[in-house]
């Protein structure tokens, strides 16, 4: 657990100790500290089975010599949906922010948030990391500048997504910004913003580039992500009834999540002592160097009758290697507000892209192959075992939700919320977002949340 | 008894307008009151709007001191309204997450009466909202 203790990567420290720095400035007269906060208690729950066990492929060395055939281990698991499990439970989706501003004069800037959550893509730990790190320049009143770590303005809501309290819903639909799983959220590189007015109307633009790392824990392997080579834009035009706005992003990307496969497949290669056109497909395309992520997003917001609000977000990635993130989703919300009290009916929907498909397909091809099953598999069912992980990355899903909001006061929020989730019988629904969910029943989830600013 | 009656209908009436009137006229009009180095300044009501929103964070190169009512007075909703976040508190409020914590605004100060209003005025830059008019520098008037 401690480990992920302001977790970052060593190249940030530099970054870090200048932001801190920065914001530590003793001379106080000249530098105005302000702070804000933010949290959210959560307790939620769903009606997936309490525990149950998943399917996993065991090589050992000598498997792929040809001497021992591989195995299979049941791994326990706990089913939970966005961190709903059977019981009640307030740790995953309940968190903690601190903000602090260090405004050095009427240009210059320093921004620091520290987050603490529980971490959906390991297991219960709960850290508290450095989320944003950031000097801004702002040259005027349109155009300003941020270089350090800061969010990507992917979706409608990215650039205070952890604020609850912003928000109509207990959580956002998982269907957009659950996309790819908690991860790709932040970016260290360089981001420029500009605003221009006109009439009524504002268009507001982001332009960044820079890097990042992934460390993830997926099912008890290590998996570094780097990406390198991030650019991408916002445009968002806004009137005070309707908002349209656009993103897309593009980056490269390496990690280790393919070593294993590859690995199999060459070794199945050599002992065979043939390559199949399956294994060659596999070697050409499930590449984990250089791969391309794109991203696009979509959103379209209106207020009217006063007391009605739309928000219809679809987004969208594609990444051709080793990553499952070829997917899309939308959502459509309706709030409708009543004094203190806010009612949103939320309807989402989600599927892979042909991508997807493609690799599922290839992936069932080589393991179907004499070659692997006849020199490695011999019958084990570590082969099925490794093409059931990658056909739950097919599962679509509809889901209904019906949130409901109170102010208690200005800063202060009560939120209760139900949402049924549908899977089609294609395949196990939810995979994707790497929370351990396999199944192919309807799925209830209960939600209640105390959401505060400061 | 009658006229008793009526008395005590007329004392009640009176009563409930002195309550309520003063409360229609508070939350009708808003001026918006500038510091005495902006009191020159012509302000449109784009301006006006671009400021409090926090848009527009400075004036002659130099930062805004923005103050609002409380967000628990009956000002904060035609304050909201006038800036297009519509009706209560709740949209502004979220507004100004939105604003503070991507880095783009600094969260305005709020005052809690008049009195203190005028102290927060005293410096440079300063702008802010009030429903009296007498003794400060107003450059706008916002009406329900």
């Amino acid at each position: 657990m401690y480990k992920n203790l302001f977790r970052t990567n060593s190249k940030h420290y530099i970054l870090l100790l200048i932001c801190c720095g920065a914001l530590l400035t003793t001379n106080a007269h000249a530098v105005e500290l302000i702070i804000n906060g933010f949290g959210t208690v959560c307790a939620s729950k769903s009606d997936l089975p309490k525990s149950a066990t998943t399917p996993a492929p065991v090589y050992p060395f000598l498997t792929q010599l040809g001497t021992v055939t591989p195995y299979v281990s049941n791994i326990y698991v706990r089913p939970s949906y966005v961190g709903a499990e059977r019981r009640w439970n307030f740790l995953p989706n309940s968190k903690f922010g601190l903000q602090f501003t260090s405004i050095f004069d009427d240009q210059y800037k320093a921004v620091v948030q520290i987050l603490g959550r529980a971490e959906t893509m390991t297991s219960d730990n709960y850290f508290a990391k450095m989320d944003w790190a950031y000097l801004q320049y702002d040259r005027n009143n349109q155009l300003d500048f941020q270089f350090g770590r800061f969010r990507i303005p992917a979706f409608y809501y990215s650039d205070y997504l952890e604020v609850n309290h912003a928000q109509p819903w207990v959580t956002p639909p998982e269907e957009v910004y659950f996309i790819v799983g908690g991860t790709f959220r932040n970016i260290d590189g360089i981001k420029a913003r500009y605003s221009y007015y006109v009439g009524d109307w504002t268009l507001g633009t982001q332009v960044y580039v820079g890097s990042f790392q992934e460390d993830l824990s997926i099912l008890g392997r290590d998996i570094v992500v780097k990406v390198r080579d991030l650019f991408g834009g916002m445009v968002q035009v806004e009137n005070d009834f309707v908002t349209f706005r656009a993103s897309a992003l593009r980056s490269i990307y390496d990690t280790n999540l393919n070593d294993p496969l590859i690995g199999l497949v060459k070794m199945t290669n050599l002992v065979s002592r043939s390559t199949s056109a399956a294994a060659q497909n596999i070697l050409n395309n499930f590449n984990d160097k250089d791969q391309s992520i794109i991203y696009v997003g979509l959103g379209f917001a209106a207020t009217f009758l006063d007391d009605f609000n739309l928000l219809i977000e679809r987004a969208s990635t594609l990444s051709p290697g080793i990553i499952s993130t070829a997917r899309k989703g939308y959502y459509g919300s309706l709030t409708y507000s009543w004094r203190d009290f806010a009612f949103t009916f939320t309807y989402g929907y989600s599927r892979p892209l042909g991508t997807e498909d493609r690799k599922y397909q290839e992936v069932a091809a080589f393991f179907d192959t004499p070659q692997y099953y006849n020199y490695i598999d011999r019958g084990s069912g570590a082969g099925d075992a490794v093409v059931e992980q990658f056909r739950s990355y097919l599962g679509r899903q509809r889901s209904y939700a019906l949130d409901i909001r109170y102010d208690i006061l200005p800063s202060v929020a009560l939120k209760g919320s139900v949402k049924y989730i549908r899977p089609n019988q294609k395949g196990p629904c939810l995979k994707y977002i790497l929370n351990r969910v396999q199944t192919l029943k309807h799925i209830w989830v209960y939600r209640a949340s105390f959401d505060f600013v400061f | 008894m009658y006229s008793m009656f009526m008395n005590l209908k007329t004392s009640v009436t009176i009563f409930l307008a002195m309550m309520i009137l003063p409360g229609v006229i508070y939350a009708g009009t808003l001026y918006v009151v500038v510091s005495n180095n902006l009191k020159e300044q012509h302000f449109s009501a784009s301006d006006v709007k671009h400021i409090l929103l926090g848009e527009t964070s400075t004036i002659n190169n130099a930062r805004v001191h923005l103050i609002y009512p409380s967000y628990s007075s009956p000002q904060i909703e035609i304050l909201s309204q006038f800036v297009g976040k519509g009706k209560g508190a709740r949209n502004l409020k979220s507004y100004w997450s939105k604003m503070i914590f991507t880095g783009r605004g600094t969260p305005p100060s709020t005052a809690n009466d008049t009195a203190e209003l005028r102290r927060m005025l005293g410096q440079d830059n300063a702008v802010g909202v009030s429903t009296e008019s007498e003794g400060l520098n107003v450059v706008y008037t916002i009406n329900e």
